[in-house]
């Protein structure tokens, strides 16, 4: 099966020579994803389905992709494949949120609604398994819609406050942070106690390569000694699939084990579609309208087809790097070497064997995360702890493909809310572990800079 | 080197806005029942609201099928706008007296070359349209010294067999009312004969795994028969595709309409100024949504080249009476079916041969082969429908009965041809009887 794969990358290889831009020779440099490496680099880069994927596949990926892409309906509806909306959600399809299977963003100001974000609630405590305490009527996030004739549970609004940071040679950088105000509660108040995080929508392709990441390997790697402090450790969470403890993988804190979690908990909680995982309509005790609402059977969405969408997530390829080669993007590379970045973003890991998708096995991946929790400082605590991750840790996103955000999605934002409007805003929030680097960066040229976010860009 | 303003802020001041800050939103809503894609519902909620501050826009999703039952419940679960690619729908809807009439607007076009675009009353409108044509993949055509087709009778060449891709209607929801453009311009038996002869040379698609788009793309086939904007809109966001609006187009509008019964008729009312509104107009050209505007105003501001209906329509032929395509429309899927889809390679066997036949009968001149190829055509392109029975209204209720003697007919007709031809061919490709017998 690992040759397969291999054929698959030199396939890949092929294709990027035939598109004529591998004058120099094929790059090993540009294949982020392996043999799950994809040469577009238009709109539709993070949709591509992996080179490697077997004909055998097709009909799950493509089954997938349109249960990502459908807009559900309220029940009762003829539509019975498709039904079972809310009663109260957020958005109504997956790609709502993920457009183009990329980021989401924050909104400008409190007249702008959350549409590729949500709010995240607790309570203080330990909650089931050692996660978050879910609060007794909102649950653990606030859904913001309903169905017709049933309250939402209310609206979460931005407002922006900025400070300015400055770099050694003088220039400055303006930096934003939300302040979250509820409105239109439905459902009584939040309490005093309650505990949020507004997280945007993260980007969902190469997935399957993460899931792949041997765990011995991210626990290797979290014992290992670092430099300038930082430290990193796994996240140990609930996997309501596999009903035992795993170590985290995904979620902004790898807050989640696996992605069939991942999928059935997003349906459930951003869409209100029930499954085998979770299979109670999403209403809590006080929701009297939501828990009498019509349900469109149980569950709401079959193994099969929930399958089908876990599947599409695995198998969506990473696009390619590109101008690897380039003067600006190697010394920006070398740089964000330097300045300790790649500590935590490790540039490359080897995927072990993936059970059921032998294709995403023994692959060499370029994913620039080491999937590990990292103190980040208080500047980016939310303040709600989710299993062991504290409220000041956040897991390493990956920053492959993070170079044609702008181009897929229209916009940029960065951080788990959002918050950051350039790369450069970005690296100015890293602060605890990260710390050391930010200030490295503090520290480099006008020029340099610009050749770090030509390297970033590249990815 | 310092941070030179204050500390940055910690979660803590998530808490105190929470509990000590307030905001009014005194904000009204607009409910929207459609049956858009999320790019198009999240590009027009983003724009709506921003342009409308304090209107919402709530949106209820239901496919054309399943909004009627819908609408039709007493208030109409409180939708204020129904906004959706269903002509039928709406013309039941208006017959209901539950539509509020739309105000009129001189800028807005009634028709295109004929082609109604609006409701004779206003009590709906199109806020947009589509045509069909065909999606080409030029690298592999160029391959096989190939272009992308610009005709309909192109698409039954002998050099495109198997090479593309062409939906079938019964499964394909955009499909129906394509092949009416066929059959209405070139009349029933004619039309029919064309598509059964293109169909035979196609790969048919029905949905479900990858869509027409990607497996052009891919490769898998080089052209594929298809509603624009899926093309439009590949091609938009980078893929290496071809589009081609063919010698005889057709149009296929979405509308809008204001129930009567609207909860929030202001609302409504901005909802729809805004869509037919340049601005909301401007929003069809986005890359993920590739629709046409139905105000020509429109497309002043849209890139050079964007297909314009308007301008188009006088270069074209426009094919067609809509209301009709819609009358006999699972009529003519079920037709498809029975004269395609269910005997595709037994009517690519035959094609073949006559096409064979006809080479060979064109190089010797032989008249009386001549008549049997003709005959074999005729076989080929027999039609178990008449046109007058396509547009019996009993017919278009009800045929399932009736669909398996069709294809006994069809099949009878087809293999009779079969065989003249076979024999046909194995004479004329015996060798010539030598002159010299020693």
């Amino acid at each position: 099966m690992i040759s397969r794969a291999r054929c698959a990358a030199a396939l890949a290889l092929a294709v990027y020579s035939a598109l004529g831009q591998a004058d120099s020779g094929p790059d090993p440099a540009a294949l982020s994803g392996g043999s799950s490496t994809s040469f577009e680099a238009g709109r539709e880069a993070y949709g591509m389905p992996s080179p490697a994927m077997t004909a055998q596949l097709e009909e799950a990926f493509f089954l997938g992709r349109n249960l990502f892409r459908q807009v559900w309906v309220v029940a009762p509806a003829l539509d019975r494949d498709v039904s079972g909306l809310g009663p109260i959600f957020n958005r109504p399809s997956c790609a709502a949120c993920h457009l183009k299977n990329g980021r989401g963003r924050a909104p400008d100001g409190p007249i702008e609604k959350m549409t590729t974000m949500l709010v995240r609630l607790s309570l203080p405590g330990p909650g089931p398994h050692g996660g978050p305490l879910p609060h007794p009527v909102y649950g653990d996030q606030l859904n913001d819609t309903a169905n017709p004739g049933i309250a939402a549970e209310g609206q979460a609004r931005l407002r922006w406050l900025e400070h300015v940071e400055r770099f050694a040679d003088g220039e400055e950088i303006a930096l934003r942070r939300p302040l979250v105000e509820f409105t239109e509660l439905a459902y009584g108040p939040l309490g005093t106690d309650i505990l949020i995080s507004p997280r945007i929508a993260p980007p969902v392709f190469g997935l399957g390569l993460l899931e792949a990441i041997p765990e011995e390997v991210l626990r290797a790697h979290a014992a290992r000694e670092k430099p300038d402090g930082v430290h990193g450790r796994v996240n140990e969470v609930w996997d309501a699939a596999e009903r035992r403890m795993v170590i985290g993988r995904f979620g902004w804190k790898a807050n989640v084990g696996s992605l069939m979690h991942q999928t059935a908990s997003a349906l459930f909680g951003d869409l209100g579609i029930t499954s085998s995982i979770f299979s109670n309509e999403n209403c809590s005790a006080p929701q009297s309208s939501c828990s009498t609402a019509p349900s469109a059977g149980s569950p709401e969405i079959e193994a099969p087809r929930l399958r089908a969408m876990v599947v599409y997530q695995q198998l969506l390829a990473v696009p390619a790097r590109r101008n690897a080669g380039q003067a600006d993007v190697k010394r920006g590379e070398r740089l964000f070497g330097i300045a300790g970045c790649a500590a935590c973003h490790l540039p490359e890991l080897q995927t072990g064997i993936h059970a059921s998708l032998p294709l995403l096995s023994g692959q060499r991946i370029q994913p620039f995360t080491d999937m590990l929790i990292h103190d980040m400082g208080e500047g980016l605590a939310d303040g709600r702890p989710d299993f062991s991750a504290r409220a000041t840790e956040w897991r390493t996103p990956p920053l492959w493909g993070i170079g044609l955000s702008e181009r897929v999605n229209g916009h940029v934002a960065y951080l788990h809310d959002g918050r950051a409007r350039s790369l450069l805003e970005a690296i100015m929030w890293h602060a605890g572990e990260a710390g050391a680097s930010r200030e490295s960066v503090r520290q480099m040229s006008a020029v340099e800079r610009t050749d770090l976010i030509r390297f970033l860009n590249s990815l | 080197v310092k941070i030179t303003d204050v500390k940055p802020a910690f979660a803590s001041l998530l808490l105190v806005t929470l509990i000590f800050g307030r905001l009014a939103f005194a904000e009204d809503k607009v409910v929207v029942l459609t049956s858009y894609p999320q790019e198009t519902i999240s590009l027009f909620e983003a724009a709506f609201e921003k342009a409308n501050p304090g209107t919402r826009l709530e949106i209820v999703w239901r496919m054309p099928r399943d909004a009627m039952p819908y609408l039709l419940e007493p208030g109409s679960h409180g939708v204020d706008v129904y906004w959706s690619a269903s002509t039928r729908n709406y013309s039941e809807l208006a017959s209901r007296n539950l539509l509020t009439a739309l105000p009129a607007d001189n800028a807005l076009p009634q028709e295109i070359s004929g082609f109604p675009i609006a409701d004779s009353r206003l009590l709906y409108r199109a806020s947009e349209i589509a045509s069909y044509g065909f999606v080409c993949n030029r690298t592999r055509l160029e391959q096989r010294y190939l272009t992308c087709p610009k005709t309909w009778a192109a698409l039954a060449e002998p050099g495109y067999l198997g090479r593309v891709l062409l939906p079938v209607p019964s499964k394909v929801g955009f499909a129906p009312l394509m092949y009416e453009i066929v059959l209405q311009r070139m009349g029933w038996q004619e039309g029919w004969a064309l598509i059964g002869e293109f169909g035979a040379n196609a790969t048919l698609f029905v949905p479900g795994g990858a869509f027409i788009t990607d497996r052009v793309a891919k490769g898998d086939q080089d052209v594929g028969v298809t509603i624009d904007f899926f093309a439009q809109s590949a091609i938009a966001n980078g893929i290496a595709l071809e589009f081609v609006y063919p010698d005889i187009v057709g149009f296929s509008p979405a509308h809008v309409a204001v129930l009567a019964s609207a909860p929030h008729p202001e609302a409504a009312r901005k909802y729809v100024d805004f869509l037919l509104s340049d601005d909301g107009q401007h929003i069809l050209a986005s890359p993920d949504i590739r629709k046409l505007p139905v105000r020509p105003s429109a497309y002043a501001a849209l890139e050079p080249g964007y297909f314009n209906p308007f301008d188009e329509a006088k270069r074209r032929i426009v094919s067609y009476d809509l209301a009709k395509a819609q009358r006999r429309q699972a009529l003519s899927s079920a037709l498809f079916d029975v004269l395609v889809t269910d005997r595709q390679t037994a009517l690519r066997d035959l094609w073949q041969s006559i096409h064979r036949a006809e080479r060979i009968v064109a190089e010797r001149g032989d008249a009386s082969a001549a008549g049997i190829v003709r005959k074999a055509r005729e076989a080929a392109t027999w039609l178990p429908v008449t046109a007058v029975q396509s547009d019996d209204p009993d017919l278009q209720r009800g045929f399932a009965e009736q669909a398996q003697a069709w294809a006994a007919e069809v099949d009878e007709h087809r293999m009779q041809a079969a065989k003249d031809l076979q024999s046909l061919l194995s004479r004329m490709d015996s060798p010539a009887p030598s002159a010299d017998t020693r």
